[in-house]
């Protein structure tokens, strides 16, 4: 039997303000979130199954998403930022969207003691961030040689170009990918930044200088968005081109692929969502039942990360030095948490066991073809 | 101790600014520099296109995207963090116009690579502005925080001064608590222990307000109260002590005196009894030949009698005198003491004195109230008082001293004092004036008795006496005498009877009276009926006793004149005893010679009877002056 999605949402709802309403006048537990819309469902899923399951002790665990703040933009990030760490009732930030975004909030919350989850952020400087920054996947570094052993599989050397988007992410990810190529003697035949504010203009001119280079693949360290600018020019003039990108164009665009665009391109991620563990296909069921729409990598990083919060503070409260030791303490002096997407522990660093998974994108959508528990 | 450590962090939290400071300058300058360089690379890339320039390119991107990074990780406010953003982005920007320009030389595009380059140059000077506007935020921001820091410190300042005040206030109040409640109570203890120890009992603790030093002060006040009365106690008991030590200590003077007296006067006293009967012969001799052949018609008898025989009865006097002393020293302590007006006393011996003070030139002063009453034998009193007068007489004689003063009070209670002072040479040698046989006076003056038995008589009445020299010259005697009440009217004040009778004219004897003589010693018995034989009586005499009562169990006799001392059973006293027995109308006719006065027994007739004693040697005109008395009285009752 099909349950109506908005009969669904009314019963979380209602769920929500039983708890609340149990509670009397107890201030809510809130976690604040700065994600693209795929990971703000997976957080409010998270909240309402808490507040279903009593809350926190009774406290009614609600989210505070700041708008617009799933910008990938360091500057909006800072001002999401500014304002979570302000507010007292947040106990911890799920966040932000990117790699940029999330180290220019990263030494706010440090610096007021406010625990960030990063869900998807790997820039390898974000290991460095501080004790109160966690993330749910590993640093770019394991990424790096991830891809690098993709494209020198099998003793290949292909010519590489490498497009990279000239930020926090993108820019030591190309230097440690070009390190590994390098050691692999792999000819870098093209190295060419872009902005990602900005929609990558002559596209025919870039493509021409791809052919120019002879490359054979091409790596794309950057969003999906400028990748489906450049791609049909490149098509045009280098038809036989491999593209191998990384986790950035791993969005809903990707899996949809309506226009074809991105048919064959491959690409690694950080989670197969398809994949059999439990907790992801119920939680992959759940968005699907509750949204209507299909569970991402964000929404289930995202998802992971409240619930992770909710956890810690039925735990050990909602101080946040209590949260960030119960986060450290993972993986070392408490068992790893079961999450949705894996089972989470933290280095020193606060991150997580590198694990990747390479995609190929088809016509009808993406495909898992290959998993790696590390790099 | 907070305020240092404050001070120190502010201090180290500026210094840290200030390098702070130097190293974000630095590093922008560092970026700057980068980014110029990554546009003059670009610019010599299209200009002559070569690898060189676009690895020198990365490598200055390299040092800017460093440098850059480091502000990320720098404590800062939300609007140099997003001027940071801001440059980053530009920079990112900058380094994509020029990749495409680089793309674009690389394919011979120059015009469309000089406008990348042209964007650069703007994106670079607008890098720079920003650049500056990041340094001016954070210098803005430390100053703002330096400010803050300041008027913390001001705050800090001003509160430690308060502070300091308000601790100053309460540690003056706390040290005027602590010596109002503490201090001064413990001044007072120590200074009232301190009076305490220094012997001043009446040291007292003000009332306390404190619980326990009240109790300390109630107990020390206590404590102090009974001290005193335990003091007082004990002086009361010093002072009976050091009276009577003072007592035991004269009583043991005395004691030693007497011993020494007494040693000396039982020989003296033998030694004087047996002197006396030889003497009184020689006396009584010498007195008959002297009024025997005094008015002799030869005149070469009456000047043998005059050179001789005067001088003879003289120095025979003389010698009576010194053993009359003698045996007065000799005497035992037995002393009679009677309530005596002291004034009379000194008024009998100063009648006997007067005439010779004046004849000497010297003034006798005397100053002493007629109701002063001593415990005293009257005649002992007289005789002391006679002596130091004829002392201070002889001694004034030599030329220095004008008076001597008398004066009597009832300095202390219970005692009178007496005292001898004359302006005289004083004593040569106070501390022997005591001493028997000691005497200044010229040889054959003084007997060196006198002032020993003045010491004895006053001794023996349980006073003291003492003498001294004058600071301003002078002889000093005092002498304390137990006080006494002063008699009722009705009862009768033993007065002075003088020691020395004036002789009386001899009475004309009756021829029919008999007086009866009785002496062991042959010559003494002729003596006295040669003497008698001038009273024209007859005279029996007897060589004892037994002879005496058989004489007197014969004859009639009117007078008896025995001797005391005899040999037999029967003496002089035996005699008298029996005479009261078998012819009481005689008894009180008897009259007694000895030339011992330790035969004055207790008791005796002669202590009842004194005027009834002659004394041996005896001078004629005494001797008959008192059996001459006796036969008066007869006739007198007859």
């Amino acid at each position: 039997m099909t349950v109506p999605m908005r009969f669904r949402r009314a019963a979380v709802t209602v769920g929500t303000a039983l708890v609340a309403s149990a509670c009397g006048d107890r201030p809510p537990v809130r976690i604040g979130v700065v994600a693209i819309d795929e990971g703000v469902a997976g957080a409010r899923l998270a909240v309402a199954e808490i507040n279903t399951a009593h809350g926190i002790h009774g406290r009614a665990l609600s989210l505070r998403v700041m708008p617009g703040a799933g910008s990938i933009l360091a500057r909006i990030a800072l001002v999401a930022a500014d304002s979570l760490s302000a507010d007292p009732t947040i106990i911890g930030v799920v966040g932000h969207s990117n790699s940029s975004a999330s180290l220019s909030g990263s030494q706010i919350y440090n610096a007021r003691h406010v625990v960030q989850i990063a869900p998807t952020s790997s820039a390898p400087v974000l290991s460095a961030a501080g004790p109160y920054t966690f993330r749910l996947v590993a640093s770019d570094i394991h990424q790096a040689r991830f891809l690098a052993r993709e494209i020198t599989a099998g003793g290949a050397r292909p010519p590489t170009a490498v497009f990279f988007v000239n930020d926090e992410y993108g820019r030591p990810f190309f230097q440690e990918l070009r390190a590994r190529l390098t050691e692999a003697r792999v000819p870098l035949v093209l190295e060419s930044p872009y902005s990602q504010d900005s929609p990558l203009t002559e596209v025919d001119v870039v493509a021409r200088a791809v052919a120019d280079s002879r490359a054979e693949t091409v790596v794309w360290l950057g969003r999906s968005a400028q990748l489906r600018q450049l791609l049909p020019a490149l098509r045009r003039v280098a038809p036989r081109i491999q593209v191998l990108a990384s986790d950035g164009v791993d969005d809903q665009a990707t899996e949809r692929n309506a226009d074809g665009v991105l048919t064959g391109v491959r690409f690694a991620c950080f989670l197969d969502m398809q994949g059999s563990r439990p907790a992801l296909v119920a939680l992959r069921d759940r968005i699907r039942a509750t949204t209507g729409t299909t569970a991402t990598v964000e929404t289930a990083l995202a998802y992971d990360a409240v619930m992770l919060l909710a956890t810690a503070a039925r735990e050990v409260g909602t101080r946040r030095e209590s949260i960030r030791e119960y986060l450290a303490s993972l993986g070392t002096t408490r068992p790893p948490f079961p999450g949705a997407s894996a089972d989470i522990a933290f280095d020193e660093n606060g991150d997580p066991r590198p694990s990747y998974c390479l995609a190929e994108v088809g016509a009808q959508g993406v495909r898992v073809i290959r998993s790696s528990a590390g790099p | 101790m907070g305020f240092v450590l404050l001070f120190g962090t502010l201090r180290r939290e500026f210094e840290r600014d200030m390098r702070s400071s130097v190293v974000e300058q630095r590093a922008a300058d560092e970026i700057m520099v980068s980014v110029y360089g990554q546009l003059l690379a670009s610019y010599q890339q299209l200009q002559n296109p070569s690898d060189r320039n676009r690895e020198r390119f990365d490598s200055l991107g390299q040092i800017a995207y460093t440098h850059l990074r480091q502000y990320l990780f720098q404590p800062m406010a939300i609007e140099p963090r997003l001027q940071v953003e801001t440059i980053k982005e530009l920079h990112e920007t900058l380094e994509v116009d020029a990749h495409r320009a680089f793309d674009l030389v690389r394919r011979g595009e120059a015009d469309a690579a000089r406008v990348h380059i042209s964007d650069m140059e703007s994106r670079a000077a607008r890098l720079e502005r920003e650049m500056g506007r990041f340094v001016a935020l954070r210098e803005r921001e430390r100053a703002q925080r330096h400010d803050d820091q300041v008027s913390s410190l001001q705050r800090w300042v001003a509160g430690l001064a308060l502070l300091v005040v308000a601790l100053a206030v309460y540690a003056l109040w706390s040290v005027h608590v602590v010596k109002d409640r503490v201090v001064r109570p413990l001044v007072q203890l120590s200074d009232a222990s301190v009076q305490l120890g220094t012997g001043d009992l009446s040291a007292r603790i003000p009332p306390q307000r404190h619980e326990e030093l009240a109790t300390v002060a109630r107990s020390f006040n206590e404590m102090a109260v009974r001290m005193q009365a335990a003091r007082a106690e004990v002086e009361a008991h010093n002072r009976e002590l050091g009276g009577a030590l003072h007592d035991l200590r004269e009583a043991q003077q005395n004691l030693v005196q007497q011993e020494k007296m007494g040693a000396i006067g039982v020989m003296l006293a033998g030694l004087a009894h047996e002197l006396n009967n030889p003497l009184a012969g020689v006396l009584g001799s010498a007195e008959i030949i002297e009024h025997e052949l005094g008015a002799h018609a030869d005149p070469a008898v009456r000047l043998t009698v005059k050179e001789v025989v005067q001088p003879l009865v003289a120095e025979a006097r003389r010698a009576a005198d010194l053993v009359r002393n003698l045996l007065q020293f000799s005497r035992k302590a037995n002393p009679d003491l009677h309530v005596v007006n002291l004034k009379a006393a000194i008024d009998v011996a100063a009648g006997l004195r007067a005439f010779a003070f004046a004849q000497a030139g010297k003034a006798l002063a005397i100053g002493v109230p007629d109701d002063l009453y001593v415990e005293a034998e009257a005649q002992r009193l007289e005789h002391v008082t006679l002596n130091i007068m004829s002392n201070a007489l002889d001694a004034m004689r030599g030329g220095t001293g004008t008076t001597l003063f008398v004066r009597a009070g009832a300095v202390e209670p219970g005692w009178v004092t007496l005292s001898f002072v004359d302006d005289g040479p004083g004593f040569g040698n106070p501390e022997r004036v005591f001493d028997p046989f000691y005497t200044t006076k010229a040889a054959g003056a003084g007997t060196g008795l006198g002032l020993t038995l003045v010491h004895r008589f006053v001794t023996e009445a349980g006073g003291t006496i003492h003498v001294t020299n004058a600071a301003l010259g002078g002889a000093s005697v005092t002498i304390r005498l137990r006080a006494a009440a002063a008699p009722s009217p009705a009862a009768a004040v033993t007065t002075a009877v003088p020691l020395r009778t004036t002789p009386r004219p001899v009475p004309v004897a009756r021829p029919e009276r008999t007086v009866l003589v009785v002496d062991d010693e042959l010559a003494l018995r002729n003596i006295q009926r040669r003497f008698l034989a001038k009273l024209g009586v007859r005279v029996h005499v007897a060589a004892d006793g037994a002879e005496a009562k058989a004489i007197l169990l014969r004859e009639h006799c009117d007078v008896v004149v025995t001797d005391i001392r005899m040999p037999g059973e029967m003496d002089g006293i035996a005699l008298y005893h029996w005479i009261e027995q078998a012819q009481p109308d005689l008894a009180e006719r008897c009259l007694f010679v000895s030339g011992d006065l330790a035969d004055w027994d207790e008791g005796s007739v002669l202590r009842t009877h004194p005027e009834r004693f002659i004394s041996k040697p005896f001078n004629r005109a005494d001797y008959l002056a008192r059996v001459g008395a006796v036969l008066d009285r007869q006739a007198a009752a007859d």
